[in-house]
């Protein structure tokens, strides 16, 4: 039968931005069940769906065709174009990059005559398809039939073949009616044009029709009202093909055609033409490395020497003892030859080139990820980490039984990431590109779009979507019903059923995609072939980006290096840029000695705020039962502080063999020697990798393979049946095995990759080791460039804990940067104007550029500072290098609003001289008393966000005293199980996963002497949760628990909002 | 012609809920004002979506609740339509005369729908 051929050859997806309401691969899978052998993906604007499309079809069995929806020559008009078989696709995908790249970012591709001719080469291989949106339709439907056979014929020399499109959504009259459609046959067929059915695909059920309308209301910022949704009915769904049958027989019958056979045959036969091939039209499975002339080589022998050269020349210098030299020469070869067999040496070279390229701007790279374990990224100074040293092995990152590409991950200055950028697009021009990421609807855009399309109150949509916490959309009911902060949000859904609709539709809209944004770090390195394979367009940030997300280019195989901004590496070089300036001392990061006696002391104290990786409440917790003392300790706990050890109790067993208390299990010596790091505890991808290898004698590369093959049931079942006889036959007995197997299959998938540990290991050493030696200038460093998780007001309190002064902001001296300087031998830290709200970035250079200033009159008239930024300035004493520190504000302030009278009078332009003439108001003091501190410091937080001057709950010393709440710093004086009260300002409020799987809430609270840890478990969330999370200001009760020599925290019982408390006890105070 | 004309019918003699004979999901038979009629042929059909969004009282949306489904048709009373056999008999070559007889052929003086 003919209907069950049918093809739908005009189909969008959730890729077609705010428009199309289904996954490409769902309309793939809905395709299969109805029996279909084929479809088409036709997005609007974009092929950013292809890779998924193709990838489904490929597993569900469908042959794939791909084309785009376009506007053509107008901006009202739109046509779809098809690829044909054998090169379409590749013309496609460089006719829609040809047409991005002349287009700025954020603006719709169109196809203008000038388009036409440029790129005529191109739209030769492609289906030109007029339908319902098309100019010519138009034409026809209007009478206008000479225009529409000019424009038919102007575009012949164009396009490889043209078709009317015949779409009919049963609607009663417009440009999608059976009418319609059937003038369109009629004229094609009185014009010998070939005509084809499609139905405009937006969804796969007509149920789905309702998101078509809230994504049409989104995108038009209009609510819903049958005036402004697009569609009439619900008829543009996948229809099976006898409804498509139904549908050409209403055509052809009103076009006064005996059969509808020709519109249905000539459909099928456009839809043979252009089947593609996932892998040789698309490049599925493919690779496409870096062509030799991209590392300045002329042929692929050159470049094969040059990697060998260039590796064996850092060997010499790197290795300096015979006996290292040898063993490292032997991992260079067995290297070498892995990527021989891999081909990968461009890539290996222009990466290397890459990062030399950043070094020689002065920006600091360290590697990341499992490259950290090739010796060859230590040689072509990649990774700064030798991985012979920590026992890193080249397998986990790349081997010949790896499917995937080799990824090498590079942390970068954040604050120059982009000129990294501009090094690469400037060296290689055409053939890199950065990646996209596709922007997906989760809970909290979905609930504002819903809510606004249903026209629910702005304020009620704000307050729900501002609650829920960041999950997926479809997840909406779930927390609401479950988070007890979220009760009154779930009261205020139970009573009103437009908010239980827009719940339930929100919940639907989950993973559409709304937006494709650029990747944060991904570019793309690869060759010539680049170019029929990855459609580009310009993103935000100016920058060629392919359509594709970072998955979709890795199965297409174009190579990537992942340049990750990371502002603790802009806070080094800042620290180290400070060190020279202040103390004409040079710091080289990559050569400090890796064990700093005074940096594992720092780091054992878990004063560790502002230190890389280990700052968190719950990394100071296990540092402090840990005690690192060893680089290699480092490692482990960046290793073990992970969502997988924490689940699987791999940390107790290790603490408690470490300290002792449990004897470290041997289970054989063959594999001590493998375990012995850790205690006899699996915490490392490496070690299970070397496991498997010693028990099977099997290569690290296949070690690597089963390590892999373990993280799924069936996987772990065929690593058995191979495990077990090899290890036997090895002569390993029967119960180690066993047991060996028991640990393997526990572990292997919870393990970390000890290279991208060691990378990491290496930053919070490099940053621990400044924190010690210059903590000054470590803590502008971290004030400057806020690479951790906590507010700036803690890393001021740390500053001032530290016994460094701050000195406040002044208009004579403060710089727009947290700067060290040296009073007396001592170190201070002085605040930028730039900390203070509302300054602009022309305000704090003018400020600068002007100085010094004699007085405040000088300053209104040259600072170029506005006015409410003078007043803000004043109050905050930035005013004291002339003034002096104790000079009464009020004074100042009437004083500046004099001048600025003056000033107006004067058409506010003053010459030097005329000030000097007398023009200029008196400075009088009016005995007005001057501000109180704690005014000041309520200026300091209103102004600057953090106080400077005293931290605010000194403020509430008297109440705390009275009532016997303890210091944070004394909290390690408590026995374990004692009842304490602490209070503090809320620094950090999270919900990590834990073993149990239960919820618990940390919060930590500084008080000004340190911080505290506290715990809320389940039975006490259901009474505090709502105030955790809208309070900052705490009063906690709660139980100590001590977690090791330096660490306590605090199980909570109750908790309080602090300014309500103190308010009763003073009125408590006062009248009773 | 190939507008839909877009004429809804007078209020007066709308017929609500009288028996629809259907045969894969399209009408074919309906009772109209106690008639029983058969349609000939489908002129045009179209479909209209509801306002789902007006719908929320119990917090539920049904996809397309209200939407209508419409078809143009053209009708007749059963048994109003029947076929016959025409015949011309060509009487004399010379005055040219003819003889017509007509014959009724359907028995329940009602035809099957045209496709």
């Amino acid at each position: 039968m003919l209907h069950d051929q049918f093809v739908h050859l005009h189909t969008v997806s959730g890729y077609s931005f705010k428009y199309g309401t289904a996954l490409p691969q769902n309309l793939v899978a809905a395709a299969a069940e109805k029996g279909m052998k084929s479809l088409a993906l036709t997005d609007r604007d974009t092929l950013a769906g292809t890779i998924r499309f193709i990838k489904a079809a490929m597993e569900f069995g469908i042959t794939p065709i791909v084309g785009i929806n376009i506007k053509l020559l107008s901006d009202k008009n739109r046509v779809t174009l098809l690829a044909k078989t054998d090169g379409g696709y590749g013309s496609l995908v460089q006719l829609i990059s040809g047409i991005n790249l002349k287009l700025s970012h954020g603006q719709k591709p169109i196809i203008t005559r000038e388009i036409l001719t440029e790129f005529s080469q191109y739209s030769k291989d492609l289906i030109l398809l007029h339908g319902p949106d098309s100019l010519l339709q138009k034409n026809i439907w209007n009478k206008e039939i000479s225009i529409g056979k000019g424009h038919f014929n102007y575009l012949k020399d164009f396009f490889a073949e043209q078709f009317v499109e015949c779409v009919s959504h049963l609607d009663s009259f417009g440009n999608r009616s059976t009418a319609y459609a059937a003038k369109a046959l009629s004229f094609a067929r009185d014009n010998n044009i070939p005509a084809i059915l499609s139905n405009d695909v937006r969804m796969i059920k007509a149920e789905d029709a309702p998101l078509a309308d809230i994504l049409d209301s989104s995108r038009n910022l209009q609510p819903l009202h049958l005036k402004n949704i697009r569609r009439k009915n619900a008829e543009a769904f996948l229809k099976p093909g006898y409804e498509m049958y139904k549908v050409a027989r209403d055509i052809t019958n009103m076009a006064g055609e005996r059969s509808e056979n020709r519109l249905l045959t000539d459909t099928y036969q456009l839809a043979e033409k252009l089947a593609l091939s996932p892998v040789s039209d698309i490049g599925i499975g493919e690779i496409s490395l870096p062509d030799p002339e991209m590392v300045g080589v002329k042929n692929h022998r050159e470049m094969i020497y040059l990697f060998r050269q260039r590796s064996l020349s850092a060997l010499q210098s790197k290795y300096r003892s015979e006996s290292d030299y040898q063993e490292a020469f032997i991992r260079l070869n067995d290297e070498l030859n892995v990527i021989r067999t891999l081909g990968f040496e461009p890539y290996f070279l222009t990466v290397a080139d890459i990062v030399k390229g950043a070094r020689d701007l002065g920006i600091r790279v360290a590697a990341r990820g499992s490259g950290a374990g090739s010796l060859i990224c230590y040689l072509l100074d990649i990774s700064a980490v030798d991985p012979l040293a920590h026992g890193l092995i080249m397998e986990r990152f790349c081997s010949p039984l790896r499917r995937e590409l080799p990824d090498i991950d590079i942390d970068v200055e954040s604050a120059r990431r982009l000129e990294i950028y501009d090094l690469v697009f400037q060296k290689y021009g055409g053939q890199v590109a950065t990646v996209s990421m596709v922007e997906k609807y989760r809970a909290r855009h979905a609930i504002r779009d819903v809510g606004a399309a249903l026209g629910i109150a702005p304020m009620e949509i704000d307050l729900i979507a501002k609650s829920i916490p960041r999950v997926r959309a479809g997840k909406i009911s779930e927390v609401i019903e479950k988070l007890p902060e979220l009760r009154s949000i779930a009261a205020l859904r139970s009573s009103s059923a437009l908010l239980q609709m827009a719940v339930g539709l929100a919940e639907r809209l989950d993973s559409l995609p709304r937006n494709l944004a650029m990747h944060p770090c991904a570019v793309t390195l690869s060759n010539s072939a680049f170019k029929t394979r990855a459609p580009l367009e310009i993103n935000a940030s100016g920058y060629p980006m392919i359509q594709f997300d970072k998955d979709d280019v890795e199965d297409i195989g174009l190579l990537k290096l992942d340049i990750l901004g990371v502002r603790m590496q802009s806070s080094l070089a800042y620290t180290i840029a400070e060190i020279k300036k202040v103390d004409n001392e040079i710091v080289d990061l990559d050569k400090i000695p890796l064990d700093d006696s005074k940096t594992f002391k720092l780091i054992q104290s878990t004063q560790t705020l502002g230190i890389f990786q280990i700052e968190s409440p719950g990394q100071r917790e296990l540092v402090g039962k840990f005690s690192p003392s060893s680089f290699n300790d480092l490692i482990i706990d960046i290793s073990l502080f992970r969502p997988g050890p924490i689940k699987s109790e791999m940390i107790s067993p290790f603490l408690n063999a470490r300290h002792g208390d449990k004897p470290v299990k041997l289970i054989h010596p063959d594999l001590d020697k493998v375990l012995a790091e850790t205690e006899g505890v699996v915490v490392f991808h490496e070690q299970v990798i070397r496991i498997i290898s010693i028990l099977t004698g099997s290569s690290l590369a296949a070690g690597d393979a089963k390590r892999r093959d373990l993280g799924t049931p069936e996987g772990e079942e065929r690593v058995r049946d191979w495990l077990f006889p090899a290890a036997l036959s090895k002569g390993y007995s029967r119960d180690l095995v066993d047991e060996m197997w028991q640990v393997l299959r526990a572990f292997a998938s919870f393990g970390f990759c000890k290279a991208h540990a060691t990378a990491f290991a290496l930053t919070t050493y490099q940053s621990a080791w400044l924190k010690a030696h210059y903590p000054a200038h470590f803590l502008a460093g971290v004030l400057n460039h806020d690479p951790g998780m906590y507010p700036k007001r803690l890393l001021l309190d740390e500053v001032r804990r530290l016994g460094i002064e701050i000195k406040p902001v002044d208009i004579n001296y403060s710089d727009n940067r947290y700067r060290v300087i040296k009073v007396d031998q001592r170190y201070a830290i002085e605040l930028p104007l730039s900390q203070l709200h509302g300054i602009s970035d022309q305000e704090v250079e003018s400020i600068i550029a002007h100085r010094p200033y004699s007085d405040l009159a000088d300053f209104v008239y040259r600072s170029g500072a506005s006015k409410p930024i003078s007043e803000a300035l004043l109050l905050l004493g930035a005013f004291s290098s002339i003034y002096g520190e104790d000079s009464n504000r009020r004074d100042l302030l009437l004083h500046l609003s004099d001048i600025y009278q003056i000033s107006q009078s004067k058409d506010r332009i003053i010459s030097d001289d005329q000030m000097s003439l007398g023009f200029l108001p008196e400075f009088i003091e009016t005995g007005l008393p001057n501000i109180t501190k704690s005014d000041q410091v309520k200026n300091e937080l209103n102004l600057l966000g953090m106080e400077v001057s005293h931290n605010v709950i000194e403020f509430y010393s008297d109440f705390l005293n009275s009532i016997g709440a303890v210091k944070s710093s004394e909290l390690l004086s408590y026995r374990s199980q004692t009842e304490v009260l602490v209070a503090g300002v809320k620094v950090a409020l999270q919900t990590p996963p834990i073993r149990s799987g239960k919820r618990v809430i940390f919060l930590t609270l500084n008080d000004g002497y340190g911080c505290s840890d506290l715990t809320f478990f389940e039975d006490t969330q259901d009474s505090y949760a709502e105030l955790l999370y809208s309070t900052s200001l705490f009063l906690v009760r709660g139980i100590t628990r001590r977690t090791g020599a330096r660490g306590i925290s605090i199980r909570a019982t109750k908790a309080w909002d602090l300014t309500a408390s103190y308010e009763r006890w003073r009125t408590v105070a006062v009248y009773g | 012609m190939f507008e839909n004309s877009h004429h809804r019918p007078e209020p007066s003699s709308l017929v609500e809920g009288e028996q629809i004979a259907l045969l894969d999901g399209e009408p074919m038979e309906f009772t109209y004002r106690g008639k029983r009629y058969r349609i000939y042929s489908v002129l045009s059909r179209w479909r209209e979506a509801g306002e789902w969004w007006n719908r929320a009282s119990d917090g539920k949306y049904r996809p397309d609740d209200g939407a209508r489904a419409l078809w143009k048709v053209e009708a007749a009373p059963i048994g109003v339509m029947a076929t016959f056999e025409i015949e011309r008999i060509d009487k004399s070559e010379v005055n040219k005369d003819f003889i017509w007889r007509i014959r009724p052929t359907s028995r329940s003086h009602s035809l099957p729908r045209s496709e």
